[in-house]
């Protein structure tokens, strides 16, 4: 059993990894008071200068949330969740005056892209990737505008749209998430602070990746995003959004929605790293990331496709989904999830299989260390009218040491006999052959590991857009260093 | 709609009306067991949609039912012509149920050796030691939330069968239990039957539901199974009520060292039939297979909801569950394999295939791994869908009719559940009821 030795050895310097990104931007805030109440709700519209319409449905929102209970299907533990204990509105102290370039903005937060490996300007030119940066809630400097202006896209902040863009904002938030779904949307509903707004109008393929780089910066301040995504008939978006957060102690609540909508042979492609701060080897402090995800295949022959790969946060609780409603509408899903510490994942999908021949995918690949848990769950339906409906679900396990958790619990309805519907999951810890191989060719055990890792991860990996993957396969092996030979 | 207050009401009342005649009523031990049994129900009551094991089994048409109370044995005279026998004499010894209650004239006389057959209401009323030998085979059960039709059982058991098997004993016959409905209309029942199986024993139990008319009634029954070292019990049964009745089981095996829980069940009739499997793999290499195939038409509903608990090291698991779905049917299936910490060297495998012969029929499959050791081999397979068209061209093309074509097809898909089968006697009567169910209802 030498080979158990040393895994558990390895696992434990796992769990003393530090956390890459961990520190702390000093800037000064403009924040709401702390605590949760119809005033808070008043304070975060008033401050973004919102319509009367918003406003009534943020306070709908919030007193729906006073009556909802908390979600509790989740194979998650943690201490209930103190409300009035967070800050719900953080801006930048620039907020009122917006930096109409980089050279305008705060050069604290410069460093701060700098200390993550992101510089701004190389990132213009080089990936050619227009960044929304959402730094502690509020967007504050959005690139490319101009350029995505020309074609017809609207790439903008969502505060901004609903400035610029009310009656687009009407028509599509909280029609794919109503502000009721779930307790976490719901409290979203009521105080989102920002996100991002983006519209493709009619047959235009966007020319770049849109990206939105989110950043929990303050202390005690729970993030609440709201993303919409619009893609008109015909039209093509990839958007990329990654997270990253400092270290912290007190749990943070990040409670984000996203809505996606295509219609006619439109789509969106959305890919997440998700690497906010997991908590230390105690499993403190990490973040509480609550997310509901879901777009709407509303016309025909249109597609969405989530793509994620989640290594950070002390609890993870998401359910990217899509609802193909439009026939031959198609739907993906995949997921890579990584656990270690004391980390705990619910995470999966759902697909709602509701048009003609509507396809679905599912691809999830689970890897849990430490003493972390790590759940698939997920639910495909295919409902009376979805002729030739086909799902096709594949979630694999891999466990790494032997006091972690793996979980697969997936939900299967067909009324419809002419859907073929195939799932399959499989559990299993790294094949010890597969290892000697390696070794017997004289590769360490640690990159040994890391290749069988990344082999097992490939298939979702690949999904990524080029610049993503890079960060993504470098996520993975963090994750992972150290931890398994 | 009924609140589940009053859902609990009936069978509440049952337990008022039945406390007097049920059996072993100056024992403590069971006056404490079913007063525990009776108030976990009325805490939890019926299951609803929000319990997460019966999300998709609703006890709505149930709930409507105006049940008897568990008091009196049928008044039908029977004689043993008028029963349905799936192996005959020289095959199998029988025990026969009617109506819930034990009937000696009708079951077969004379013992195998090494095997004590009783009613459970008999052995309570037999000498104290083997009323309290009973009491240690009572499983304690987790009745919490999940498992009031459990609680109820406890609280109500009124008869069913004691199956012991001594060590180091082979059976060369089966045993045959009949649970026959005489057709009295809306009697309600809660069998409890005890089956344990001593070391280096092999035995095969076989349970056949049926019925003589059409009438509903609700059956609600409890097995516990313990298979102590090197044992094998091939536990099959069959399910074929007429399309009113109410049925809903659970067995609870605990598997010794080196022992092995063969498991099969066809599930033909009933208006709702639930059937819970439980599995405890308590001890190194001790291993089940649970296997089973369902065929519904009209308005059945089959749910079969297995959990199996790896709890040592060096156990083994296997699932192969088949269901054909015509008319407006509704299918379940529900899986857990739980691999506990210490459980390393674990396999477990599971697969369910459905096939829809209609578009109004339904499956809902909701296969669960739950796993805390790492060096596993799990997994599960799923999969729903329609007769191949290729296959049915394929077949055509070689001049079978469509419908010759389909019923091969069928047959060919649910036979691959009964191949497992090692007693070639059964696995010819369980391949002779497909065949028959698919005359009966040509697709």
């Amino acid at each position: 059993m030498a080979a158990t030795l040393e895994t558990v050895e390895q696992v434990k310097s796992l769990e003393m990894e530090k956390y890459k990104y961990g520190f702390v931007t000093d800037i000064e805030s403009d924040k709401a008071p702390k605590g949760l109440s119809e005033d808070t709700v008043r304070f975060i519209s008033a401050k973004k200068n919102e319509p009367e319409w918003l406003l009534e449905w943020r306070l709908k929102a919030y007193r729906h949330w006073l009556t909802m209970p908390e979600p509790t299907w989740g194979k998650l533990q943690h201490a209930p969740i103190d409300y009035q204990d967070s800050y719900y509105y953080a801006a930048p102290k620039s907020n009122e005056d917006r930096p109409q370039s980089l050279d305008e903005v705060d050069p604290e937060l410069l460093k701060t892209y700098e200390k993550l490996g992101i510089p701004i300007r190389e990132q213009e030119v080089l990936a050619g990737v227009a960044v929304d940066y959402v730094f502690d809630s509020v967007s504050v400097a959005t690139t490319f505008r101009e350029q995505l202006k020309e074609v017809g896209v609207i790439f903008c902040s969502i505060s901004d749209a609903v400035q610029e863009y009310p009656e687009l904002v009407k028509k599509y938030m909280g029609s794919v998430v109503p502000y009721g779904d779930n307790k976490h949307a719901c409290l979203n509903s009521a105080v989102f602070t920002d996100g991002s707004f983006v519209y493709i109008p009619k047959g235009v393929r966007c020319p770049m990746e849109l990206s939105t780089y989110f950043r929990i910066n303050e202390l005690n301040t729970g993030q609440f995003e709201r993303t919409l995504i619009v893609a008109d008939e015909g039209s093509y978006v990839s958007y990329l959004e990654g997270c990253t957060a400092p270290m912290r102690d007190e749990n943070q609540l990040h409670a984000a929605v996203v809505e996606l909508v295509t219609m006619d042979d439109a789509e969106i492609k959305y890919s997440t790293v998700q690497n906010w701060y997991p908590g230390d080897a105690e499993g403190k402090g990490g973040i509480y990331n609550f997310v509901t995800k879901r777009g709407i295949c509303r016309g025909k022959n249109s597609k969405i496709s989530w793509t994620q790969v989640e290594t950070g946060s002390a609890i993870t609780w998401k359910y990217p989904s899509c609802i193909l409603q439009g026939d031959n509408s198609v739907g993906e899903f995949y997921s890579v999830a990584i656990t270690n510490g004391r980390q705990q994942a619910d995470t999966g999908t759902k697909m709602i299989h509701l048009g003609k021949n509507t396809t679905s995918r599912i691809i999830s690949k689970g890897i849990s260390a430490g003493k972390s848990q790590n759940t698939y769950r997920g639910l495909v339906r295919v409902s009376a009218k979805a002729e030739g409906a086909r799902n096709f679900t594949q979630c694999d396990s891999l466990l790494v040491g032997d006091t972690c958790g793996a979980h697969t619990v997936p939900y299967i309805e067909s009324k419809n006999r002419s859907a073929r519907l195939e799932h399959e999951a499989t559990t299993s810890k790294i094949s010890e052959d597969q290892l000697f191989y390696c070794r017997q060719r004289g590769i360490s055990e640690e990159d040994a590991v890391g290749l069988v890792v990344n082999g097992f991860c490939r298939e979702v990996l690949q999904e990524l857009p080029m610049e993503f993957a890079v960060e993504a396969q470098k996520l993975v092996s963090i994750s992972l260093e150290g931890s398994v030979g | 709609m009924m609140t589940s207050a009053n859902d609990q009401d009936l069978f509440i009342a049952h337990f008022d009306q039945a406390k007097n005649h049920l059996p072993g009523a100056d024992i403590d031990w069971l006056a404490n067991l079913r007063n525990n049994g009776l108030s976990l129900f009325k805490k939890v009551g019926l299951p609803s949609a929000k319990t997460e094991l019966w999300k998709f089994t609703s006890l709505n048409p149930l709930r409507k039912q105006q049940f008897l109370a568990p008091v009196t044995k049928a008044e039908k005279s029977l004689s043993v012509t008028d029963l349905p026998r799936l192996l005959d004499e020289t095959k199998s010894h029988r025990l026969v149920f009617v109506d819930g209650f034990y009937s000696e004239e009708l079951s077969d006389k004379g013992l195998p050796k090494g095997v004590r057959l009783q009613s459970f209401a008999a052995a309570l009323q037999s000498e104290p030691a083997v009323a309290n030998k009973l009491q240690q085979n009572l499983k304690p059960r987790d009745l919490a939330q999940e498992q009031p039709l459990v609680a109820l059982n406890t609280a109500l058991m009124t008869d069913g069968f004691i199956i012991e098997i001594a060590k180091d004993i082979s059976l060369d016959k089966a045993i045959e239990i009949l649970h026959f409905g005489s057709g009295t209309p809306q009697s309600s029942y809660h069998n409890r039957n005890v089956i344990t199986v001593g070391a280096g024993s092999k035995a095969t139990i076989l349970e056949q539901v049926a019925d003589r008319e059409s009438h509903v009634y609700f059956s609600n029954s409890v097995t516990d199974v313990t298979l102590s070292e090197n044992a094998t019990l091939h536990h099959y049964r069959i399910q074929e009520s007429n399309a009113s009745a109410f049925h809903v089981s659970s067995v609870q095996a605990d598997v010794g060292n080196g022992s092995s829980y063969d498991s099969f069940i066809l599930n033909t009739g009933g208006r709702m039939a639930r059937s819970d499997i439980n599995v405890n793999l308590v001890a190194p290499n001790s291993s089940c297979h649970i296997n089973g195939a369902y065929m519904l038409k009209d308005d059945q509903h089959c749910d079969i909801t297995t959990r199996v608990d790896h709890k040592t090291p060096h156990t083994s698991c296997d699932e192969v569950i088949k269901g054909i779905l015509a008319g407006k049917s509704r299918g379940v299936f529900q899986g857990k394999i739980i691999v506990h910490e210490q459980a390393q060297k674990t396999v477990g495998n599971q697969s369910h295939r459905a096939m829809l012969l209609s578009d109004t029929a339904e499956v809902d499959v909701k296969p669960e791994l739950e796993i805390f050791a790492d060096d596993v081999i799990c997994s599960h397979g799923c999969t729903s869908g329609q007769i191949d068209e290729d296959a049915l061209f394929y077949l055509r093309s070689r001049g079978l009719s469509r419908e010759q074509a389909q019923s091969l097809l069928v047959n060919a898909f649910l036979a691959d559940a009964v191949e497992a089968l090692q007693n070639e006697d059964l696995k010819d009567l369980f391949l002779t009821r497909i065949a028959s169910w698919l005359g009966q209802n040509p697709q």
